[in-house]
């Protein structure tokens, strides 16, 4: 993990500008994506992942904007650059799969023509070749009598048929990397595992990077190389897969860990966290942050200091960070 | 078996229009026979006064002395073997009339309907990409005063600035008195268009650039919107390919179901223009107690609208494949 990592967020900070003022809904955030690597981001619901997301692809909603921190692909800062830079990077080296495929297509072109536009306005592929891109990313994801399905509409397939023409498409150009923002939180069980299955071995294929934002720890355990765990707006943890699921620095991940049943991951039940317990409190209400550590009052370690003043991102082990003041003793311990 | 159940749907259509036309037919005789005035009185008046007896004998010519059903099936009979009967007035069959009045109505509602749709939601869509913006303010104003501004006013002062303020294009008729040949034919008929297309289309410029704004708005709030950024696409490409081929689907709808209004907008348009289509002479029948002529255009109108709807229909599955019948 030296070098320039494909993507790294810096201390970067989205506002929304309210009629009472910014609130600030991600704050001092930093990631590193290593090329050909998966970074899963777990957090609570409203914890600013998606904001994140958005922030990297430059599409954030109206109202919201990025105020600070820098947002580097391979050492460019893409916070900066001009509109047309970012189309040219939008679906060709970073692409996004979301979360609702049952509206994320268009109802009214056919599929193959939603995964041939990308290719041809990236790579000006004419429309014969494009159209073959299309029908070979269809068979790349699986989708039977895929010549026949290229001119079938969105309406014609079931939710988790809808993912995989999502994932197509965001393959099409064979970026470099894709975010892929709760892609399986729509489908049923079964199709999220076929959807996570099929990830991985196309991630082994391309040899592309993959953020991974879900609330599926069972898929970080199984996919993620690294992970980062968010908490209202903040990054509170982050470093390899294997150490934060095994030594939780932060008591929030820790939390987290054990509010997941049957976590497949044989060390945290080693641990005794395989009993369901959940979090006791309620995540801050954004503008309505406490002084000091945001996790503070929910936190069964927190103390005056905790109350009083933001922890700073302290290492904790090899390229495993936590904001935290209790995390140095915690590992120690 | 296959075609046959395709051909069930439609043909359920015709028969269904049929019996829409019929019910009209119905209606709008009963309706006639209920307004004051008596055409034989008019005939007389236009003839300078007569006897009672040519006027008995005017009555019964055009069997006005029979009792009113006993008329009604008579005229029903007549109408389901394409005669529309005679008009008082001009003393030809109605249908040889009204056919040579329908091409320039359906031509002045075409062209107004092809520029109220076009810039209407070109307007709508333009200030619907910032609807916060200058350019988004002015569309409303504009729309607001079309829509509110009746149809004849704005035609009135079409007719003012361009009779004698600013004399480009003729205010009357809808060819020079002197034909050109050729080519200049067509742009003759084009030059004398452009006034009554502006004033038709005025209200529905305002009403669909609404519509247009309402719908694009809503579009581009939609995921498949991010989805098209995310995949690097120009804006232009997301605004006039992914949102607007959506924001349409509304305005096709409405289209449909404003074809009736529209055509009572073109009766009044033709009358201020003088254009020689449908409309101004529905209206002159009207004065004239043309009741013949006046039935027959009421059943043109019947028919006109619901071919337009039936083209709506058309265009409305285009647009939106949900519409179609899943494939097999
Ligand atoms: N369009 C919006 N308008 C106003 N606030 C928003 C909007 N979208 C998100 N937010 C707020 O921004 C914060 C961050 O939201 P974000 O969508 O990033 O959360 P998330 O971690 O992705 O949650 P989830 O797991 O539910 O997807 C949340 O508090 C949310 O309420
Ligand atoms: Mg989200």
């Amino acid at each position: 993990m030296t070098g320039t990592p494909f993507l790294e967020v810096r201390n970067l900070t989205v506002e929304m500008k309210g009629e009472s003022g910014a609130i600030r809904v991600l704050d001092d955030v930093s990631l590193r994506i290593e090329r050909g690597r998966t970074m899963g981001i777990v957090g609570e619901s409203g914890c600013g992942k998606s904001m994140t997301a958005l922030a990297i692809m430059r599409l954030l909603p109206p109202g919201f904007e990025i105020t600070a921190g820098q947002v580097l692909v391979e050492g460019e800062d893409i916070t900066r650059v001009p509109e047309a830079r970012m189309r040219a990077l939008r679906g060709n080296d970073i692409s996004m799969i979301f979360q609702e495929p049952m509206t994320s297509l268009n109802p009214v072109f056919t599929v193959g023509d939603q995964i041939a536009e990308a290719v041809k306005q990236h790579q000006g592929l004419d429309a014969g070749a494009a159209e073959q891109r299309a029908i070979e990313m269809l068979k790349a994801v699986q989708i039977p009598g895929a010549e026949a399905r290229l001119h079938a509409y969105p309406h014609e397939f079931s939710g988790g048929m809808r993912q995989r023409v999502m994932i197509a498409m965001a393959l099409a150009c064979q970026p470099r990397l894709i975010i892929a923002d709760e892609p399986t939180t729509a489908l049923d069980v079964t199709v999220q595992a076929q959807i996570f299955a099929l990830m991985r071995e196309l991630q082994q294929e391309t040899g592309t990077a993959i953020m991974l934002i879900t609330h599926d720890l069972g898929a970080v355990a199984e996919l993620a190389d690294d992970v980062a765990v968010f908490y209202a707006g903040k990054r509170i943890e982050s470093g390899p897969a294997g150490a934060i699921l095994r030594h939780a620095a932060h008591p929030y991940t820790s939390g987290l860990m054990s509010c997941t049943p049957r976590l497949r991951l044989s060390a945290a039940a080693r641990d005794g966290a395989a009993v369901l317990r959940e979090i006791p409190g309620m995540v801050p209400q954004l503008g309505r942050m406490p002084q000091g550590c945001r996790f503070a009052p929910r936190c069964p370690l927190a103390d005056d200091r905790c109350r009083s003043v933001m922890p700073p991102d302290v290492e904790v082990g090899p390229a495993h960070a936590a904001a935290c003041w209790k995390a140095e003793t915690e590992v120690m311990a | 078996m296959q075609t046959l159940r395709k051909l069930t749907p439609a043909f359920k259509r015709v028969l269904e229009a049929f019996g829409l036309v019929m019910a009209v037919v119905i209606l709008n005789f009963l309706l006639i026979q209920m307004a004051p005035g008596d055409p034989v009185e008019v005939i007389v008046g236009e003839m300078g006064g007569a006897s009672e007896e040519l006027i008995a004998q005017l009555r019964q010519q055009y069997g006005l002395d029979q009792p009113v059903l006993h008329q009604l099936g008579i005229y029903l009979g007549k109408v389901l073997t394409g005669d529309l009967g005679y008009s008082y007035y001009f003393n030809t069959p109605v249908l040889d009339l009204l056919l040579q009045r329908v091409p320039a109505t359906v031509l002045l509602c075409l062209s107004a309907l092809f520029v109220a749709v076009l810039v209407g939601t070109f307007a709508g869509a333009f200030s619907a990409r910032k609807p916060d913006g200058a350019g988004s303010h002015i569309v409303t104003v504009i729309s607001l005063v079309g829509y509110s501004a009746p149809v004849f006013w704005i035609g009135m002062m079409l007719l003012i600035l361009f009779a004698s303020v600013w004399p480009i294009f003729p205010v009357a008729g809808m060819q020079s008195l002197r034909k050109p040949s050729g080519f200049a034919y067509y742009l003759d008929i084009l030059h004398h268009l452009v006034l009554p297309t502006i004033t038709l289309a005025m209200i529905y410029i305002a009403y669909y650039s609404r519509l247009a704004r309402t719908s694009m708005i809503e579009v581009l709030g939609q995921d498949y919107i991010r989805t098209a950024r995310a995949k690097g696409l120009p804006e232009n490409k997301v605004i006039w390919k992914h949102a607007l081929r959506n924001g349409l689907i509304p305005i096709v709808t409405m289209v449909g179901l404003q074809f009736g209004q529209l055509f009572a907008g073109a009766v009044l348009v033709e009358t201020v223009f003088n254009w020689p289509g449908l409309g101004r002479l529905a209206y002159e029948s009207i004065l004239r107690r043309d009741y013949p002529t006046l039935l027959g255009i009421l059943l043109f109108s019947a028919v006109l609208v619901m071919i337009a709807n039936l083209l709506t229909d058309i265009a409305y599955r285009r647009i939106d494949p949900r519409m179609r019948k899943a494939r097999t």
